[in-house]
């Protein structure tokens, strides 16, 4: 084959390419996706014989469902009276000076299933279940940033408070992991932090770890914030 | 789309959940262009992307990269579409281009494109199945050759010839067409 007609035919094939865009997906295929996860292995079967297929639907869910995380616990199992521990070590330690010696920290909410349910292999990566608890607990906060009343004085001149409030109100609820440990590390550097600096810390570290501040080292943090357990 | 590190369906059985979404918003197009141009029609391609995705999730814990992701999940695709059609009562993919579905993805989605695209379309439509899935493999969905080579068994080197005769018979047919209609 000569080149002429060598490039001849790459031209024809680059034509019955554009000829052929690839067409979209319906607007509710991702949502039917996951419905079709669902019934075809039910939450709890799924958890139990595949743990990947937990995180698929259980995911597919968060993404799609644009509800509260409260919502979306009573949809994957009803809430006893007393909030359940996870169970799960937290990803970080906090530094002793950023917890209070009385503080109680309270059980966040429990993600997935009940622990009888929670039958995962040995193999399990534990950032994977990090992963969703960090969503769970960003989530958390945006309903509560949302539930408070207009005007609750929250001084944002800081990225990074400012950052978190933005998260709370957009209801993000992905956390770049990378991005938050070198945050919270140059966070922990500073050596006076600015109010905004320090309830961003907590906020932030409470996002990753579960570990709960309080309003002394919180000073810009709104009432009933869930990452501190004292409200002002 | 790569294998290895950058594999979405080897992120995903890591851990990153993400991975899934990006594997679907990526191939899911690819899939349903596929089966349209296999014959079935709208709700059917879709029905049939579903499928692939959940024999993919339910294969994810077994799944080693040992090759492009885009043609394990059109290897997945194909074979589906072989059942389907088994299932239909037809072994091989209609032959009868006025038997098979209209595989446009809608009257306006190729609003904006030239006659010789329609022309194009028609012309790949035309032509036989075994030269139709080639192209369809090789050139419009872009896999490497060794890629092809594994999906229909056969070598290297045959898949090379046939994708120059195929593009080739695409062409006369092409011109067949084009004089047709001037």
């Amino acid at each position: 084959m000569d080149s002429e007609e060598r490039l001849a035919l790459e031209q024809l094939a680059q034509e019955l390419r554009e000829a052929h865009p690839h067409p979209a997906l319906s607007t509710g295929f991702l949502e039917e996706l996951s419905l079709r996860v669902q019934s075809k292995w039910s939450f709890r079967s799924a958890m139990k014989r595949n743990p990947v297929i937990r995180v698929a639907a259980g995911l597919l869910m968060i993404s799609l469902v644009a509800a509260p995380v409260s919502a979306f616990v009573i949809l994957l199992h009803k809430p006893k009276s007393a909030p359940q521990p996870l169970g799960f070590a937290p990803v970080e330690e906090l530094p002793q000076e950023m917890l209070s010696t009385s503080a109680q920290p309270s059980a966040p909410t429990q993600v997935i299933g009940p622990e009888d349910e929670f039958d995962l292999p040995g193999s399990w990566s534990q950032a994977r279940l990090n992963a969703l608890e960090r969503a769970n607990r960003l989530a958390q906060a945006g309903a509560s940033w949302r539930q408070q009343p207009s005007g609750v004085a929250t001084h944002i001149e800081d990225g990074l408070w400012k950052r978190f409030l933005e998260a709370c109100a957009q209801g993000d609820n992905q956390v770049d992991v990378a991005w938050l440990e070198s945050t919270l590390n140059e966070l922990r550097a500073l050596a006076q932090p600015s109010p905004a600096q320090q309830t961003a810390l907590v906020a932030w570290n409470w996002v990753a770890s579960g570990q709960q501040g309080t309003a002394a080292l919180a000073p810009l943090a709104w009432d009933g914030a869930p990452f501190v357990v004292e409200s002002r | 789309m790569s294998s290895g590190p950058e594999d979405h369906l080897t992120r995903f059985a890591a851990g990153d959940p993400a991975a899934f979404e990006t594997l679907v918003a990526e191939m899911g197009p690819r899939l349903k262009g596929f089966f349209l141009r296999q014959g079935a029609n709208l709700h059917l391609a879709e029905d049939l992307v579903q499928n692939v995705f959940m024999r993919i999730l339910r294969h994810t814990p077994r799944y080693q990269a040992s090759g492009r992701l885009d043609a394990f999940c059109l290897r997945v695709a194909r074979n589906l579409w072989i059942d389907n059609r088994r299932k239909a009562g037809r072994v091989f993919p209609s032959e009868d281009a006025a038997e098979r579905a209209d595989p446009s993805p809608g009257p306006d989605f190729y609003a904006g494109q030239s006659d010789r695209a329609e022309k194009l379309r028609q012309a790949l439509a035309e032509l036989d199945s075994g030269t139709r899935e080639l192209l369809e493999l090789a050139v419009l969905q872009q896999l490497p050759y060794k890629e092809v080579a594994m999906m229909l068994e056969i070598p290297v080197g045959t898949v090379k010839s046939r994708v120059y005769y195929c593009l080739r018979k695409l062409r006369v047919r092409l011109e067949a067409l084009q004089e047709d209609f001037s």
